[in-house]
């Protein structure tokens, strides 16, 4: 292992390693603004120019590999002219609009200003201003805040493999542009604000939403599709504001899609059923959650005392598996030959990015448009006994599925998911159903639950790869609605409060496995520089 | 004329009338009194918008306490709850019973035969009838105190009725099935029993000095002049007695620095957090009236009573408080009422001087400071008194002069010889840690299974 | 912090007369009963006769109110073309010890600038006066003016919104400039 020494201290580094790497693994931190490990390295920034011993000339931290024996020095008085420079050079054409920029608050360059940078300007000459503009669906380009770090041209280029957004101009005239009739609308451009190092790509549905030092994040799973993206819910006072990718090298490494970025949307949504209701009469009546719990419970109970197998659970793939499980235990314990249902699970195209350079692949979005079909199945296997797909409920030709009279049906889909394809049982026999948005099915059903969204209570999804992972609640759910898994702790009369690790210790593999993710612990790369 | 009228409304009745009368209206002008003094020490003015210089204020609060709803919250022991604020107006009316106001009226009535002798109700006869020639008609001198109830056992009875306040308190801490109540409630039992002590202790140094335990013969033994002039009133030769006695009506009247029972920094109200309307005014009007009632105790005990120079009566310089003048009789009342303002004015000079005792300190003052001090006085003055005879006038003996500097001296040597031994005794440690078995500051012995 | 910076200080131990306590018990009375005198005495120490008698209409040196350090209700300052000066950066909302001041911010209809406040609202009920918000204002959009009167029958009339916050800056101005 080769072994560097940066500022008088000795540490080791990884093969291959630049010095800015090596540094960051160590604790020890160099400015940067163009340098990121998902993208290619140009070392155009200038700000992390490091002393080495024996060349004469300061050299990026971010480009130079590491060599055995190395000695840096990131804070000799050469290191730090250039840094008071190159922040002196770049807030030459930056305004000073910080109390107005979404960014502010994690913005490198407000970081690396209090860090590095002068307390007064020298740059009496009026500032370049540029208008702000409109470069897709979603985002916003304010051209003089722009450090041209190019790190969003990278990703258009690299990642995305799009190119929508090339540097147009040279010097003082250089700025960000987009193609005519070409706007940054591909399914990953929400990136690129996440990227941007100031506050010049910002994101429509947060511009002015509020500040980020009020944000709490809370690490959180992607809902819209098998892949699993890793991503952090930032909240406020109970409302979800945005959605920001979480690295994770195994899963979705730097990048979300803008479907992930977005879906949060869905539990703000204003139809959200928030009333339990049963009904009555052919009309349906608010009630409280334990009521209509309660209601379903015994309504089933007598319909499964009559003839056994005749109860169903329809386990939405939308379930975390801990609920996938205990909803599978509470129907079976009414009925133990009742058939375990897997809920739709739709199929979009899978969209797969490539490097517009390489041909290397960066990115897949998933076709199966649902995060834990692979969690359900697993969870439907566990627990044996009589199970079919959706197709085979709608088809309803295995025998066991005739005989079928009522059932307790969970949806918790982000759209209306009761297609025209729907099966026979969803418009007769008895229906107690879980929901977070209307629907037919919801309009039509005997009991209905209001239930949580994914941001609303912890749990876990299995992704495509079998990979378990676990997101936590962000948000309190709208008033009188609990999660999903605390009505069946409920109904199955389990002893305490509901606990999910709890539930996936009992699942055993591989869902045990699953570990909450450390909000604390650094993430490599997109972690903002700690002053 | 007046003296028929005597007859038919004894002069007992008219003080009770009266004097209730007048305990009611003082209370609420006492909490008046009481938040001008408050101000005056604070540099503020006080109440000054209802009325003129804010006197109708108190009538302001008695409408507000009679029309606010008498609100019982739901849990609280509804007959004890409703009796407490009784006891209280109970007891200290019940106490007033045996106060000299006025000393004793000696009047005349001419009956139509020594078969016919009517007397006012209360009052005994002096000597014989005597014929006025006139037909059968006689003439008879008869005395009758200005007091609801000349009980020669005034003092014991006295004691025992005040003793009895503390119940209210109790029971309303109780009742109110409130933690903070209780916590009142239990802080002025405590409190209470311990200063009843040297309370009596003090009571019993005035009663061997006169050997009388009726009030009456105790005032009219104080009004009389030592080596000619001054009068002998007992605080000059009891002023230890006298001081213990005042600290403890304090405590015993739960007011600042003793009113740990209603401490409003810690205990929101105490007693009477729960209580609202004119329940809550009945327990503060009790306290107030508590106060004037103690007061005029120690003011007959101490402070000569009614007496004053010049009101000394004009029948009987052996008697000095029987009368013929009705003015007088009146005069002796505003005197007393005056002197019980006063003492009720430190009263409430103490509440906004002095800081509030700390619980510990509370009981170390009565236990280890008072109590071991009127015990001092108490048997200093039983030998001083044993071995020097007394004048007894009329059964009750008298202190002279000499014996009165005696007694003097002997107060300032109990004075000197405990503040020499406070300095020597050891001290109390206040914040030593109690070992309590089990808990999480003592693991060595193991918990102790509750339920 | 080293050996010698240890200052032991032992507690004052109780004189003869202050164990006996009466003699400080006197020492005290004497005081209250000064205070009294001074109070009741014909040319008394008398406080402002509040409603009768203001702070602001005294002499400063004489116990009147000093207005531009004074701190009572908030308004909102406005530019010459009668705008809000304020462009919601939340700075005020952040450093607000009592989380009082709510704002939603917008896109501004105005061309010299991005943000504006679409809903100002400072909840005077939990406002503790303390300033924080004029000293972190950027723009000086936010002060404290000398108005202390603030009465309302309901809780949610003490929620000031924007408009009532700019009137305010409109009976102010005259006597208290920015």
């Amino acid at each position: 292992m080769p072994k560097i020494t940066v500022d008088g201290k000795t540490i080791e580094c990884k093969d291959k390693q630049v010095i800015l790497e090596a540094c960051k693994d160590n604790g020890i931190q160099i400015p940067h603004y163009c340098y990121h490990p998902g993208l290619s390295v140009v070392a155009s920034c200038r700000i992390c120019l490091v002393e080495v011993e024996g060349v004469p000339k300061l050299v990026p931290a971010c480009q130079t590999p590491i060599r055995d024996g190395m000695v840096v020095n990131t804070n000799s008085p050469k290191a730090v002219a250039n840094q008071k420079q190159v922040m002196e050079y770049l807030l030459t054409s930056h305004p000073l609009d910080c109390p107005v920029c979404d960014q502010a608050g994690e913005c490198y360059l407000q970081d690396y200003s209090y860090e590095y940078g002068r307390a007064e300007p020298r740059f009496e000459e009026e500032k370049v201003k540029n208008p702000k503009k409109d470069v897709g669906d979603n985002i916003l380009l304010y051209s003089d805040r722009c450090i041209m770090c190019t790190r969003c041209v990278r990703f258009t280029r690299e990642v995305s493999g799009t190119s929508e957004l090339f540097v147009d101009g040279r010097g003082a005239r250089e700025e960000i542009q987009i193609f005519p009739g070409r706007p940054l609308n591909n399914p990953l451009a929400g990136n690129v604000v996440d990227i941007c190092p100031v506050g010049a790509l910002l994101d429509k549905n947060f511009l002015f939403k509020q500040r980020v030092w009020l944000l709490k994040s809370t690490p959180s799973i992607s809902p819209v599709d098998a892949g699993g993206e890793n991503i952090w819910v930032d909240h406020n006072e109970g409302k979800i504001y945005r959605c920001r990718p979480r690295y994770n090298a195994d899963v979705n490494q730097w990048w979300i899609s803008d479907e992930t970025r977005y879906a949060w949307k869905a539990v703000s949504d204003g139809n959200r059923l928030v009333a339990a209701k049963k009904a009555q009469y052919s009309s349906q009546v608010e009630t409280d959650w334990q009521k209509a719990a309660d209601q379903a419970y015994t309504d089933l109970k007598n319909l499964a005392a009559d003839s056994p197998g005749t109860l169903y659970a329809l386990l939405s793939p939308m379930m975390a598996c801990e609920e996938a499980y205990l909803l599978g235990k509470l129907i079976r314990s009414l009925d133990p030959q009742a058939v375990l249902v897997i809920g739709p699970v739709p199929q979009g195209e899978q969209q797969v990015f490539r490097n517009s350079i390489t041909g290397k692949e960066t990115f897949v979005i998933q076709g199966e448009k649902v995060p834990n079909a692979n969690g359900v199945r697993k969870v439907i296997e566990l627990l044996g006994g009589p199970s079919a797909t959706y197709e085979e409920l709608v088809k309803a030709e295995k025998p066991e599925l005739k005989k079928l009279k009522g059932g307790w049906i969970v949806g918790g889909y982000l759209k209306d998911w009761v297609g025209k394809e729907q099966p026979a049982l969803f418009k007769k026999g008895y229906r107690a159903v879980q929901d977070i948005l209307p629907n037919s099915l919801v309009n039509s059903a005997d009991v209905v639950i209001p239930g949580a969204a994914w941001t609303e209570k912890d749990g876990c999804w299995v992704n495509f790869k079998g990979i378990a992972q676990v997101f936590s609640k962000a948000v309190p759910a709208p008033e009188g609605v609990v999660s999903e898994a605390e009505v069946y702790h409920y109904l199955l009369r389990l002893p305490g409060a509901y606990s999910a690790a709890a539930v996936r210790a009992e699942i055993g593999e591989p869902v045990s496995a699953a570990k909450i993710p450390d909000a604390d612990a650094p993430e490599p790369a997109m972690e903002f520089v700690e002053l | 004329m007046i003296d028929k009228f005597f007859t038919i409304v004894p002069p007992w009745l008219i003080v009770l009338l009266v004097i209730f009368n007048v305990l009611l209206g003082a209370a609420a002008y006492l909490i008046l009194l009481e938040r001008k003094i408050a101000s005056w020490t604070q540099d503020r003015i006080g109440p000054n918008r209802v009325g003129p210089a804010g006197l109708l204020q108190p009538l302001a609060d008695g409408i507000k306490m009679f029309v606010k709803e008498d609100f019982r919250s739901k849990n609280t022991d509804k007959f004890m709850f409703t009796i407490a604020p009784i006891i209280m107006m109970l007891v200290v009316f019940t106490a007033m019973a045996v106060i000299p106001w006025g000393g004793v009226y000696q009047g005349t009535l001419t009956h139509e035969s020594p078969d016919a002798i009517s007397i006012p109700h209360g009052a005994t006869l002096v000597g014989d009838p005597e014929p006025t020639g006139n037909g059968t008609e006689v003439v008879s001198t008869y005395r009758v105190p200005f007091q609801v109830f000349d009980a020669n056992i005034g003092v014991l009875f006295l004691i025992a009725v005040l003793a009895l306040a503390v119940y209210a308190v109790v029971f309303a801490g109780w009742a109110s099935n409130n933690k903070y109540s209780f916590l009142g409630g239990i802080r002025a039992a405590a409190q209470m029993v311990s200063y009843e002590v040297p309370m009596g202790l003090s009571i019993i140094t005035v009663v061997l000095m006169f050997g009388t335990l009726s009030l009456n013969e105790i005032t009219e033994a104080q009004a009389r002049y030592w080596f000619g002039f001054i009068p002998a009133w007992n605080i000059f030769c009891q002023p230890l007695a006298f001081i213990m006695f005042l600290i403890c009506l304090h405590a015993e009247a739960n007011r600042a620095p003793f009113d740990l029972a209603e401490a409003e920094q810690e205990l929101v109200g105490g007693y009477h957090t729960e209580y609202s309307s004119m329940r809550l005014g009945l327990l503060l009007m009790g306290e107030y009236v508590g106060m004037v009632i103690t007061s005029a105790v120690l003011v007959a005990l101490f402070l000569g009573g009614w007496h004053f120079p010049g009101l000394t009566g004009n029948v009987d310089p052996a008697n000095p408080s029987v009368t013929t003048s009705l003015l007088e009789i009146v005069l002796r009342i505003v005197v007393y009422l005056v002197k019980i303002l006063v003492i009720i004015g430190v009263f409430m000079w103490v509440r906004w001087t002095l800081p509030r005792f700390r619980y510990d300190q509370l009981m170390n003052m009565a236990w280890r400071g008072l109590i071991p001090i009127s015990l001092f006085g108490m048997v200093g003055t039983a030998v001083v008194i044993y071995f020097w005879n007394r004048e007894p006038v009329d059964g009750v003996l008298l202190i002279s002069g000499t014996q009165a500097i005696a007694l003097l001296a002997l107060n300032v040597i109990a004075l000197v010889v405990f503040a020499v031994a406070a300095k020597m005794l050891p001290k109390a440690n206040p914040n030593r840690k109690l070992q309590v078995p089990g808990s999480r500051f003592n693991p060595t012995q193991p918990a102790t299974q509750l339920d | 912090m080293k050996q010698e910076d240890i200052i032991l200080v032992e507690e004052p131990q109780l004189t003869l007369s202050d164990g006996f306590y009466l003699p400080q018990v006197f020492i005290g009375l004497g005081t209250t009963m000064k205070h009294m005198w001074k109070t009741i005495r014909p040319s008394g120490d008398i406080v402002v006769q509040y409603p009768e008698e203001r702070r602001e209409d005294r002499p400063v040196d004489e116990g009147g109110m000093l207005r531009p350090t004074y701190r009572g209700v908030h308004r909102l300052n406005k530019d010459m073309e009668g705008r809000p000066n304020c462009v919601a950066c939340f700075m005020c909302s952040t450093a607000c010890p009592a989380k009082c001041i709510h704002i939603e911010a917008g896109e501004s209809p105005w061309p010299d600038r991005e943000k504006y406040p679409v809903k100002f609202d400072i909840d005077e009920l939990r406002c503790i006066y303390c300033g924080m918000c004029e000293e972190a204002c950027p723009c000086d959009a936010i002060e404290l003016t000398s108005i202390y009167k603030l009465v309302g029958t309901s809780r949610q009339e003490m929620i000031l919104d924007k408009e009532k916050l700019l009137e305010i800056y409109d009976q102010t101005i005259d006597h208290e400039p920015m």
